[in-house]
């Protein structure tokens, strides 16, 4: 495993999440978090904002994981 | 080597080491293990301190030591202290190289020592420093911490950098809590907590931006703010009736050293038997804990079957009423029919060919003959099958009831032993000694107010249970309320895929955990049956409790009874499994890791650990006792440098 990856046991599993949109979601804020691991505080707001608008399925895109 | 290894440390006028001593721990092809010997006081565990005062400015080993405070020394040597005057400073360092294939991280901390006027010390430890090498160059890093971490988190440390003597320590009391904080580290669960744990804030930001629309949806926003409202409330309770519950050990704690002062025999017999007791107590309360479990388990996979059994033993019987009544199998065989319908033409002469109405029904009857053969072929075998699966659940679920009423009875039975010994010592009025009878009462007192406490928070845990499903049924009947107006569309869907993410995550979250936990029983298995020097094999488990549970030939071993060589090879074993599974490529550096064994178990780790670790680097801080002729024959085509620490006048030397 790389240094700065997410833990492989992690990565097997949200690989296997059917729904591109919420994977994706779920290893990019894994990714944000796992690169402030050693930090107390920090800003996540905004980028946990800006993932939900990129990955959540809005305006014409359906979502299907609750189907 | 696809791991990470130090290549050098370099260490100047830290403690006993004065000047500048480059320490080379680089590997040799396949040899992979360091031996660094020295006698006791030689200078080995504070190389251990070196490493870990360099990476995270912190001393592994005074910091376990109870007696820390009578081991003061200055950081900075003292020969080295003798040459500046008073009131100046001295400084030292310590840096270490890291890297795969070659040296790629310089990881420096530098520290001083201040002289005082009246002749005492002061230490200070300054930043760390990274140089990192860029294709030929080294540069400077500006957040050394956030690489250290990527490569070593300062959590998961202690899992490669650790003193092995120490290590029979480990399953002290609340053993529980540091197996699990262990597990958790190493899964990166953290990383998942923290997730889950934002999405929830960022979430219900989200569902307060819906204050901006108004109608039905507001009213049912204001029921769901109202329930959860209510949900904080009762867990703040529940944290307050925990930290109570903490308070009042730490002073049943306090009053159990008091009483450990008494001269008296009699209340030393009393007070050992009571602590005998408790831990046996301890474990009887968890095995009935873990039986209940066990049986709700059977309960629900088995229930149905359970109750029904008498309806599936009418239905076996039903079948074979209508065998002996010549009803089954059915009289018109399938193929009978498959035949006259290809022929066209029926026993009697007519023709089915231009019927279609009979062809029809020959056709629904030979489905129905089908349906019929397969059922009866399929019933016949599975109810059978069923019922006695129904027969073992049965039996299974009252066995297990019965071995709950037998640890509940057992556990009335230490606690009446209890009583009785409490009772015993609030009678005890001894001159000249610690007032057992005055401490005693203050002791029930407590431990009444534990008891109620207890009460008190399986009461509000329930309630916090019943909050849960209120604050979900809320939020779904706001939700509701909200997607049937066009303009909060938005909103829900960010919400529901928020809802979904936290589920997804949690899913992720109680796999890992059973994973690992799996994972790790089984390298515990594994070690420990290897590393012990015992004939018998033993059965290692990992409760869902985080608890170790041994069992040998005669049945369970308790980790109270084990020898402190047992209790060290158990705990060498778990932090291997846990090096092991961790994902991290740190190399080990293990203080006096043979140091309370016998020579077979010594011989035994010697032989097998290097094995275990074979892509690790694993440094081994010796006493010449542990490095004997035997270890070292078992590690020798193994080992990569060998080194010996001389210390003499305060100062030691590597050779």
């Amino acid at each position: 495993m790389k240094e700065t990856n997410v833990h492989s046991l992690i990565l097997e599993k949200t690989e296997k999440i059917e729904d591109d949109g919420l994977r994706s979601f779920i290893n990019e804020i894994l990714s944000f978090e796992r690169s402030k691991l050693d930090r107390e505080k920090y800003q996540y707001f905004k980028q946990y904002k800006k993932l939900i608008t990129i990955h959540a399925p809005i305006g014409e895109q359906k979502y299907s994981s609750d189907e | 080597m696809n791991k990470l290894q130090i290549f050098h440390i370099k260490i100047k006028d830290y403690r006993q080491y004065k000047g500048t001593v480059p320490i080379d721990l680089m590997l040799a092809g396949d040899r992979h293990i360091n031996v660094i010997e020295g006698q006791n006081g030689a200078g080995k565990s504070n190389l251990l301190n070196a490493i870990t005062l360099c990476f995270y400015n912190e001393e592994t080993h005074l910091e376990t030591q109870e007696d820390q405070a009578l081991e003061y020394e200055p950081y900075v040597n003292k020969r080295r202290l003798e040459e500046i005057n008073e009131g100046d400073s001295a400084r030292g360092y310590v840096e270490i190289t890291l890297g795969k294939d070659e040296p790629k991280y310089i990881f420096t901390r530098e520290f001083s020592t201040a002289k005082r006027d009246d002749g005492t010390f002061g230490d200070a430890t300054g930043d760390l420093r990274l140089r990192q090498k860029f294709q030929q160059d080294w540069r400077d890093v500006p957040n050394p911490h956030t690489r250290l971490s990527e490569i070593l988190p300062t959590r998961i440390h202690e899992y490669f950098l650790f003193d092995g003597e120490q290590l029979d320590e480990f399953f002290n009391e609340k053993y529980t809590d540091r197996v699990e904080s262990a597990i958790l580290d190493v899964s990166h669960i953290e990383l998942l907590n923290r997730s889950l744990t934002h999405i929830d804030t960022v979430r219900t930001e989200f569902e307060r931006s819906s204050t901006e629309y108004d109608g039905e949806a507001i009213r049912r926003r204001d029921e769901y703010e109202e329930a959860k409202e209510r949900l904080e409330q009762l867990e703040a309770s529940e944290e307050e009736c925990e930290r109570d519950i903490e308070d009042a050990n730490d002073r049943l704690d306090e009053i159990d050293e008091k009483l450990a002062g008494s001269s008296d025999p009699e209340v030393q017999r009393k007070l050992e038997r009571r602590e005998n007791l408790n831990g046996r107590l301890d474990e009887k309360r968890s095995d009935l804990e873990q039986k209940r479990a066990e049986v709700a388990e059977y309960l629900v996979e088995s229930g149905t079957l359970i109750f029904n059994e008498n309806a599936l033993k009418f239905t076996l019987d039903q079948f074979e009423e209508m065998e002996d009544q010549g009803e089954l199998p059915p009289r018109i065989q399938g193929w009978f029919i498959d035949q006259l319908m290809e022929r066209g033409e029926c026993i009697c002469g007519a023709t089915l060919e231009d019927d279609i109405k009979k062809q029809e029904h020959l056709e629904e009857l030979r489905k129905e003959v089908a349906v019929i053969t397969e059922g009866t072929i399929e019933g016949k075998i599975e109810i059978p099958h069923l019922i006695s699966q129904a027969d073992e659940s049965l039996n299974s679920l009252l066995g297990g009831v019965s071995d709950i009423t037998l640890i509940q009875d057992e556990i009335d039975e230490f606690e009446r032993q209890l009583r009785d010994i409490s009772k015993e010592l609030e009678g005890k009025e001894i001159s000249e000694d610690v007032d057992v009878a005055q401490l005693e009462q203050q002791r029930s007192e407590i431990e009444k107010r534990i008891r109620q406490l207890r009460e008190d928070l399986g009461r509000r845990r329930g309630e916090i249970e019943q909050q849960e499903l209120t604050v979900n049924d809320r939020r779904e009947a706001w939700l509701d309320e909200m997607e049937k107006q066009e303009e909060n569309n938005v909103l829900v869907k960010k919400i529901s895929f928020m809802d979904d993410a936290e589920r997804e995550i949690e899913e992720i979250r109680e796999g890992i955990l059973k994973q690992v936990r799996n994972e790790t029983e089984e390298y515990l298995n594994l070690y420990f049956n290897d590393l012990i020097w015992k004939d018998e094999p033993y059965d290692v488990k990992l409760t869902d409790e985080y608890q170790i549970r041994i069992y040998g030939p005669t049945g369970q071993k308790k980790l109270g009874s084990l020898s402190a060589g047992e209790r060290q090879v158990l705990a060498l074993s778990f932090m291997s499994a846990l090096s092991k599974i961790s994902g991290f490529s740190a190399p080990l550096v293990i203080d006096t890791p043979l140091g309370r064994l016998s020579s077979r178990p010594k011989r035994l780790i010697a032989q097998n650990l290097p094995d275990y670790l074979e892509d690790t680097q694993i440094t081994f801080l010796m006493t010449d006792e542990e490095y004997s002729q035997d270890v070292r024959a078992m590690l020798d085509s193994s080992i990569a440098h060998e080194y010996h620490l001389k210390y003499e006048n305060d100062v030691t030397q590597v050779h």
